[in-house]
């Protein structure tokens, strides 16, 4: 260390110390507390009572949990096949030499990232609207007479809201990705075409491989936004119409918010962290072999 | 020919994911200028015929966009302050001096990328009651400062480690105190990451919507993503009027991008590379 660092340690401490205490205030601190309240009954006004497992048995077993757990995984699985996949196959195209145009390509793809969940969300319901919405009015103007109330029916329902998750998000996917392929070394490209490996060939022997650590980064990033996701959803449906929609972050507002029902609210936040978290270490876990290999 | 014909194939894939990113916005731009018969009935897709411009002040008037732009913007503007400040110097503390105990900080703060909202919510209900923060925009701004912590911090660990230690020390020789090497010094050198993250954190709070909803339960404190969800509900039936209003929130963010996109997206692509 530095003697400008060793003789300084009150500035430093002083530095570091706003950051410090902000993250344990705000993050840290009610992490923990959020695990402790999971095991309590509480309303915010009522004294406080220990219940155990309580809030646990009574989410598992709740009515709307297992269509909640369901539709959250749906809507994850949904999510991380169409933003990494498409984000894939579009970063693959523009990172062809051929290709021109890429910075106003990437950069269109990304305004629908920029915009307020709130403008997409009613921007959306419009875009389904039965009667006067772009869908079913395209669909018109094709001659087809087929309608759909896209926002009414049980499967289409969730994947109408997921689907517009993944038209806000690609952008932002597919930018990483691509940021992925163009961190390949261009002298391994170049080895191989003088080899005479098709752009194919080079594409799925070279670039993927060594970018398989972001493609897998995104896929853990679309995974876990689908089971924390909430706004679009909420905006959209609320849950409903019914429990179409129904998940497991608006089974927690509606415990929070509606209910005032802080505990068995916890008791879902808890498990929502815990299945983003165990999706991260599994996926790296499995997916392992990655960074033997090409680190 | 061949060549060409796959060429021709690709552009298509791109145009075509350009214009389903594109149309929905394009078509609500058009919509915010028409009347009711033209967008239900005459003219559902086009330019519109009759430019009805007076939709735009109409949704000023009948929605409160000012208050909610101002929330917008102060909760933006602090938020910023607060993380620029606050990680800035915590990580020239984390990059510079390597200990078992800076190291451990580093990464208890790099982890929090990893932490839904969700599991933070209630307590953060239940601590901005308590402190009667209910009524002051402080209980978005110290939240998002802390959720902006982790990406602010891996982004100016990575500036940090390429300034040479000989900057600071060649000052301190010269007798200059730790705070003057810093302020004068070293913070000057990290501006081109300090821009990338002002960008950033406003992009990120400007359109925050799920915090802002459970702790900002006052009408007069919400922010714009909030506001505009109150004034959809009311005026339902009204689509050229509520086009007007999404077009006028999602101006500044567009404005910004269009002078700083290649800030913005090298910011994003960055942020996604943070394992």
């Amino acid at each position: 260390m530095s003697p400008i660092f060793r003789k300084n340690r009150g500035w430093l401490v002083l530095f570091s110390l706003p950051a410090v205490l902000l993250f344990l205030v705000v993050m840290i601190v009610p992490l923990f507390q959020s695990v402790y309240y999971s095991f309590f009954e509480w309303n915010g006004l009522s004294t406080v009572a220990f219940r155990g497992w309580d809030n646990y048995t009574r989410m598992f077993t709740a009515r709307e949990f297992e269509t909640s757990a369901v539709n959250s995984l749906m809507y994850a699985m949904v999510l991380v096949i169409y933003q990494v996949g498409m984000s894939l196959f579009l970063a693959s195209i523009l990172t062809q030499a051929r290709i021109r145009g890429k910075q106003l390509f990437r950069n269109l793809y990304f305004v629908p990232v920029l915009l307020s969940i709130s403008v997409v969300a009613q921007l959306w319901k419009w875009v389904y609207n039965p009667e006067y919405g772009l869908i079913n009015r395209v669909a018109e103007l094709l001659g087809s007479p087929w309608r759909q109330n896209w926002l009414n029916r049980p499967m289409s329902s969730l994947l109408a809201v997921a689907f517009v998750e993944c038209w806000k998000g690609t952008g932002y996917i597919m930018l990483i990705i691509y940021a992925g392929f163009r961190n390949v070394p261009d002298v391994y490209m170049e080895a191989a075409a003088i080899d005479g490996a098709s752009p194919w060939q080079r594409f799925w022997h070279i670039s993927m491989p060594l970018a398989a650590p972001t493609v897998r980064m995104t896929a853990i990033m679309c995974l876990t936004n689908g089971f924390r996701a909430f706004d679009t959803t909420y905006l959209m449906t609320k849950g409903g119409p019914g429990f179409y929609t129904y998940n497991m972050t608006i089974m927690m507002y509606n415990a929070m918010i509606t209910r005032h029902d802080y505990g068995y609210g916890s008791a879902i936040a808890v498990l929502i962290v815990v299945v983003c978290v165990g999706i991260m270490l599994l996926l790296n876990h499995l997916t392992r072999r990655f960074d033997e290999i090409y680190q | 020919m061949k060549r060409n014909m796959v060429r021709g194939i690709l552009y298509l894939f791109l145009i075509l994911y350009a214009i389903l990113s594109l149309y929905p916005l394009i078509w609500m731009v058009f919509f915010s200028f028409k009347d009711n018969s033209e967008i239900f009935v005459t003219n559902p897709f086009g330019f519109p015929k009759v430019w009805h411009a007076e939709n735009y002040p109409a949704a000023l008037e009948s929605f409160d966009a000012l208050t909610y732009f101002k929330n917008s913007l102060i909760v933006a503007a602090l938020t910023i302050l607060i993380v620029e400040i606050s990680a800035l110097m915590f990580c020239y503390v984390v990059s510079r001096v390597r200990t078992p105990v800076t190291k451990a900080l580093g990464m208890i703060i790099h982890s929090g990328m990893f932490i839904p909202v969700q599991a933070v919510m209630i307590p953060l209900i239940i601590v901005v009651r308590r402190m009667g923060l209910t009524n002051s925009l402080f209980s978005v701004i110290v939240p998002y400062a802390a959720l902006g912590l982790p990406f602010a911090c891996f982004l100016f660990m990575g500036f940090y480690q390429g300034l040479p230690l000989e900057l600071e020390e060649s000052a301190y020789l010269d007798g200059a105190s730790f705070p003057r090497i810093y302020f004068r010094i070293i913070m000057p050198q990290m501006i081109s990451p300090i821009v990338v993250l002002v960008i950033y954190q406003f992009m990120s709070c400007w359109n925050e919507y799920n915090l802002a909803l459970i702790l900002l339960t006052k009408k007069t404190l919400k922010t714009l993503p909030l506001g505009l969800v109150t004034f959809w509900s009311s005026y339902e039936a009204s689509w050229g009027v509520i086009g007007a209003a999404m077009v006028m929130a999602s101006i500044p963010v567009l404005i910004i991008y269009v002078f700083f996109s290649g800030k913005i997206t090298d910011a994003m692509a960055v942020s996604g590379m943070k394992n």
